[in-house]
């Protein structure tokens, strides 16, 4: 358990230091100028004068050799320093942090709505495999997942805020805000953990633990609730974990049509802007928290599960 | 309610089923039990004693369904109590032990915890006094140490300790019924006397009704007041403990015995059944043993066995045997 | 496998008007008849689908990219089967075209994931316990948890959009689950007796992985991946939405979508013919995966 804890974080750090490189390389490699690139940016103009790129070259550090610029860029990263955004001039690393907080917010309502109706339902379809509520919520799955919330976004637009009214259509102002991105958001891991609960219910429903109860006189209903959930949900933490991770720049399409001052958005305008801190310190950050978080959930699912937690597991 | 008369539990004519498969799992079987007594059920693996006991509780696995037949317990006919009762029975008047202690708790509840369900359930106990009483419990049944073994799990009890936390589990309802399937055949050797210890002195104290499923005849022999062996879903022959196993008059039976190291081969010997049990329920017609029966060549009856059952015969002293071969030699004693 | 009775497929073929071919009706019936019916729907679709968007160049009724300012915004009639866009583009004749870019791309990730990711997997699982295999493992831990659109998005905006970025970025993270999946299956077919008995004859490596592991786990494999395809549909369709992807004016189902929104409450249409398309492309994949999940999963039942 230890070493293979030990053994992750190992890959951890190198995969993390891979990322940097990669991040930090491949604009380069591109054969982009950044130095033309931030002065375009800000002139909107192609006819740049040869001296200010100069001038800029030396002044953003540029005219160093590569693994220097690499090396100090780490270094500075590692302190909490992403440089400053091409585009605004404020630090990479605020406007990051920032960002994180409001997609984190996000992220967390829907999964927490995904798994408020995805437990429940696919415990109940576990309880009777084949049956109306199985079938039902197989077809609600499938329908989920192939749904685009790119396309369903703008429909609950329209009518949630442009026809009735109940719900504004962007922004993050209030917590109304928050309700309509947040259930659409939400359908697609609805969908996955939904499945997987039925899956792992399945299996715990056929545990000899769970006859030995039923033997105690515990009802079908009480069964599931003391003995089956817990044990059925263990799967569904990690999966939750992996949604939380993908959903932190994954919901950049909800965040854009929504104007969400989130993670996504901020790589988009990034993107749109051609502004490369920005770009480098939001793909590393995202990759680094993803990381983590999976690492974390992992860690819990052991701390859930007391025959895994000493060593007892197969 | 409670017919002064009738045994605490008559099953009569039990048929179980599972959807496709052809012939029953069990079919046709009757037995009594009553308060206090200790019947042990016998017979090889497959050869439906489990699926018995499950019937009992109505637990049967996902498919198997009970066809036919009906089970009394105290009066009560347990196949037609609503759900909410039957929930009251179980754990509260019958309980049961299994094969696998350990893997009959569930590994992320605290043992202590899932003793004292059928207290709070059944009795209505707060959680305090459950687990006052789960202590008390813990302690009937040999536990050093109750108020740490009670906040361990599963995993970090032996298999002896394991069952003898299902049996306080068992007791916690104060039934008055106790089935026991195969509670010792997982444990190690030393172990298993312990157990069969532990349970005959509780079902003494409490007057327990018990049904014991092995297929150990060390077990029977130690414990049973009467024996049923089965046979591919049948009872083939039952009686006293003493006369069947001192007597035994069907072909399987003898068989049985003389596998079993109750009684040493002369010539030193390790003996077996020749052939298998698993589809002698697929059988058209005639008895079920035929095929792997010495018996019925030796009494030149083979036409006879092949194409028609026998039924129960019962001897004066109620001891009942399916087999023509004995119905043949009692004839001709008489 | 299904054994079917070849008089009633050819009395079955005769009634598929649609074919012109009869023998290819015939296969086609053959391979379809006895599956699970969300496999059986999921295929028909997913055919009628691909055949519209591999003709399409030749069967719409308008040039898809033609401009007509003066029939802006212009709801469905004889002429514009389903309405015109905000520039007077046809938007039946681009719906049917509109798919190529995102289906083509989800399907060579889809293909190229599943490839890398098996084979990776089988690899590990054949040398289970191994260095090799553990690094795999810990690699695929940390590379499962990175979201593909991010990966996208940054690869996108260095390289600019087009096909083999958006391949490149999809299929770095794809092949993972595949892998994992593989492996999975492998550690359980080594312990099958004729695995080990192709060990004890001196089977060679390969020899093993490609005669005896492979074509025993391909079926759930197999499932999994049109499960992901639906999903690529959906992240590449994402990222054309957000101008990632395909560029203007080539017509595609997200774009269209994304050029919608401001007119959405003038014709409603415009956001749900694309959207629909795009819904019902994954749902058939999802189906077919579905069904395949379910045969993979009744053919070993034992297996659980």
């Amino acid at each position: 358990m230890w070493t293979r804890l030990l053994q992750r974080l190992l890959i951890l750090g190198l995969m993390l230091l891979g990322v940097s490189l990669l991040a930090f390389l491949v604009p380069y490699v591109s054969g982009g100028d950044p130095v033309r690139t931030i002065l375009m940016s800000r002139v909107r103009d192609l006819a740049v004068d040869p001296a200010a790129v100069e001038a800029m070259r030396i002044h953003l550090g540029l005219d160093r050799p590569l693994p220097v610029q690499y090396g100090a860029w780490l270094w500075q990263a590692l302190h909490g320093d992403l440089g400053y955004s091409f585009a605004s001039g404020r630090p990479v690393a605020l406007e990051i942090g920032r960002a994180l907080g409001v997609s984190i917010t996000l992220a967390l309502t829907a999964l927490g709505i995904a798994a408020a109706v995805a437990i429940p339902l696919g415990t109940l379809a576990a309880t009777r495999p084949g049956g109306t509520v199985d079938s039902a919520t197989t077809l609600m799955v499938q329908t989920f997942v192939a749904t685009p919330e790119y396309w369903l976004a703008p429909m609950g637009i329209l009518v949630f805020a442009l026809h009735l009214g109940w719900l504004p259509s962007a922004g993050w102002t209030s917590w109304t805000a928050l309700v309509l991105p947040a259930t659409v958001l939400s359908l697609r891991p609805m969908a996955y953990f939904t499945q997987v609960t039925r899956a792992a219910m399945m299996d715990v429903l056929q545990a000899p633990y769970i006859t030995a109860a039923r033997s105690r006189g515990l009802s079908m209903r009480q069964t599931v609730m003391r003995h089956g959930l817990r044990n059925g949900s263990l799967p569904v933490v990690t999966f939750f974990a992996l949604w939380l991770a993908g959903l932190l720049g994954g919901s950049v399409v909800i965040e854009v049509i929504f104007a969400i001052p989130g993670m996504g958005r901020l790589l988009y305008e990034a993107v749109v802007n051609r502004d490369v801190p920005m770009l480098q310190g939001g793909f590393v950050s995202i990759v680094a928290l993803s990381i983590l978080i999976n690492t974390v959930a992992d860690m819990l699912y052991v701390a859930l599960n007391p025959a895994v937690r000493s060593g007892h597991a197969h | 309610m409670n017919k002064t008369n009738e045994p605490l539990l008559v099953i009569e004519d039990l048929k179980v089923a599972f959807p496709g498969q052809p012939t029953p799992v069990i079919d046709g079987l009757s037995l009594t039990l009553d308060r206090g007594e200790v019947l042990a059920l016998v017979g090889e693996s497959g050869s439906g004693k489990s699926m018995t006991a499950l019937s009992l509780m109505r637990l049967l696995p996902a498919g198997g369904a009970i066809a036919g037949g009906r089970i009394r317990f105290d009066g009560e006919d347990v196949l037609s109590l609503p759900d909410r009762q039957m929930n009251r029975l179980r754990g509260g008047r019958m309980a049961m032990l299994f094969q696998q202690p350990q893997a009959m708790l569930d590994p992320t509840a605290r043992v202590g915890t899932q003793i004292a369900e059928p207290l709070r359930l059944h009795r209505g106990l707060v959680r305090r006094a459950a687990m006052g009483r789960v202590l008390e419990l813990l302690r009937d049944v040999g536990i050093p140490d109750p108020a740490v073994r009670a906040r361990c799990f599963s995993h970090e009890l032996s298999g002896g300790m394991a069952q003898r936390v299902m049996m306080a589990a068992a007791l916690s309802g104060d039934p008055d019924m106790l089935i026991a399937d195969e509670p010792t055949t997982a444990l190690d050797v030393t172990v298993q006397a312990q157990i069969l210890r532990l349970i005959d002195e509780e079902r003494r104290k409490r007057n327990l009704a018990t049904l014991l499923i092995t297929h150990d005849l060390a077990v029977v022999a130690a414990l049973a007041d009467r024996v049923a062996v089965m046979y591919a879903g049948r009872i083939v022959e039952e009686g006293p403990a003493k006369a069947v196993l001192q007597a035994p008059q069907h072909p399987y039976t003898r068989a049985l015995m003389r596998c079993s190291l109750l009684v040493p081969d002369p010539s030193g010997q390790l003996l077996s059944i020749p052939g298998s049990g698993t589809h002698a329920r697929d059988l058209t017609c005639g008895c079920r043993f035929h095929p792997r029966c010495s018996a019925a060549a030796e009494h030149g009856l083979a036409g006879r066995c092949m194409r028609s059952e026998p039924t129960l015969k019962p001897d004066p002293d109620g001891h009942v045997t399916r087999c023509w071969a004995v119905e043949a030699e009692k004839e001709t004693a008489a | 496998m299904r054994i079917d009775n070849p008089s009633q497929g050819v009395a079955a073929s005769a009634l598929l008007p649609m074919q012109p071919r009869h023998a290819a009706a015939l296969r086609l019936w053959r391979f379809l008849s006895g599956r699970h019916w969300t496999f059986r729907t999921g295929v028909v679709i997913l055919v009628a689908l691909v055949t519209t968007l591999i003709l399409a160049p030749w069967i719409v009724p308008h040039d898809p990219a033609v401009q007509n300012l003066m029939a802006r915004l212009s709801a469905p009639s004889a002429e514009h089967w389903l309405g015109t866009d905000h520039l007077g583009r046809d938007l039946f004749s681009r719906l049917l075209v509109g798919g190529r870019f995102t289906v083509t791309i989800a399907m060579v990730t889809v293909l190229l994931s599943f490839t890398v990711g098996t084979l990776i997997g089988v690899v590990a699982g054949r040398g289970a316990g191994g260095v090799l295999d553990e690094i795999t493992m810990r690699v695929i831990d940390v590379l499962i948890s990175i979201p593909d659109v991010v990966v996208a998005i940054f690869l996108v905006a260095i390289f600019g959009p087009g096909y083999a970025t958006l391949i490149a970025s999809l299929t770095v993270i794809g092949w993972t689950p595949f892998a994992r999946l593989a492996r999975g299956l492998t550690l359980a077919i080594n312990a099958q007796g004729y695995i080990q008995a192709a060990e004890v004859l001196g089977c060679s490596r390969s020899f093993i992985i490609l005669r005896h592991v492979i074509p025993n786990i391909i079926r759930p494999i197999a499932a999994v991946s049109f499960l992901r395809f639906g999903h690529k549909l959906i992240t590449v369709g994402a990222l054309s939405f957000l101008g990632l992807g395909v560029q203007p004016p080539a017509a595609d189902w997200a774009l269209m979508l994304a050029d919608a929104q401001p007119y959405v409450e003038r014709l409603p249409i415009l956001m749900i013919a694309p959207g629909l398309a795009i819904f019902v492309a994954a749902l058939s994949v999802t189906w077919i995966g579905h069904g395949l999940e379910i045969e993979a999963r009744d053919g070993d039942s034992g297996d659980e």
